[in-house]
């Protein structure tokens, strides 16, 4: 990869992969170091990429989705990454809005349901695309992402109009 | 059970935004590599077994030491400074 290579796929995929580690993150700082480190992985073994097993951005997403869950690990290591059985309740909307709370929300899923949902709702990638990035089987992340939308239907449930489905509020 | 594709749910999660990307990022990524700078800020990474040589092979070379030392070392107790000038 040539320099020019390198800056070109800098410039195209940069928000991209900074949007992904924040909204998995919540944290700016973090979301920093994740793109960087991203970038330089990409810099130093570019061979690391396969175009005949999909595109760059998964690729890359896939880069940072280990850094973060590497980061992860280490700050939590007795946390579990994926939690089944984990059923969350509604949120107290506070005064601080509907954003708030929706960052709130995404930020409590357990970080699998997370990021699969990060990346079907926010980035709008298909399953398979999910899957490529992610290194699962398809089936997982269909349930993954089946259950962080449950959870995040529960969290919000103050916020979204009830259409004659019980949220888990009642 | 709801449905995928609930449109209430997206529309709500649309509402949180991401903060712009900074512009000191790209100097970031694009700072030119200082080598000189893993030299103070650098680590690596050391196999336990080679850790264990590195130990054994700094305690040998100590004890290699302590025993030229007291091998070469004068004998301060049985100096005559008055016959011989200097130990």
């Amino acid at each position: 990869m040539t320099d020019e290579d390198f800056r070109d796929t800098f410039h195209r995929h940069k928000a991209v992969v900074h949007r992904f580690a924040y909204r998995i993150t919540g944290s700016s700082s973090i979301a920093e170091d994740i793109v960087q480190d991203c970038f330089l992985i990409l810099w130093r073994k570019p061979a690391a990429y396969d175009p005949r097993r999909g595109g760059m951005q998964a690729f890359l997403l896939g880069v940072a989705r280990n850094l973060v869950l590497k980061r992860w690990r280490k700050e939590r290591p007795h946390e579990p990454l994926e939690d089944e059985a984990c059923s969350m309740q509604p949120l107290s909307i506070r005064d601080d809005g509907r954003a708030e709370a929706v960052e709130r929300a995404v930020l409590m899923l357990p970080p699998l349901q997370r990021e699969a949902v990060v990346l079907a709702e926010y980035e709008e990638m298909t399953l398979e695309e999910i899957a490529f990035a992610t290194n699962t089987e398809l089936a997982a992340v269909k349930s993954r992402l089946h259950r962080g939308r449950q959870n995040l239907r529960r969290m919000l449930a103050p916020l979204l109009e009830p259409k004659g489905t019980c949220y888990g509020t009642k | 059970m709801e449905p995928n594709d609930d449109r209430q749910l997206r529309d709500l999660l649309q509402e949180w935004q991401t903060p712009a990307i900074p512009a000191s990022l790209e100097q970031r990524v694009f700072k030119p590599h200082r080598s000189w700078g893993f030299l103070l800020h650098g680590s690596i990474r050391v196999p336990v077994p080679v850790l264990y040589c590195l130990i054994a092979l700094l305690m040998f070379a100590g004890w290699r030491m302590s025993v030229r030392t007291s091998q070469t070392a004068p004998c301060v107790a049985n100096c005559d400074h008055t016959t011989s000038g200097a130990c």
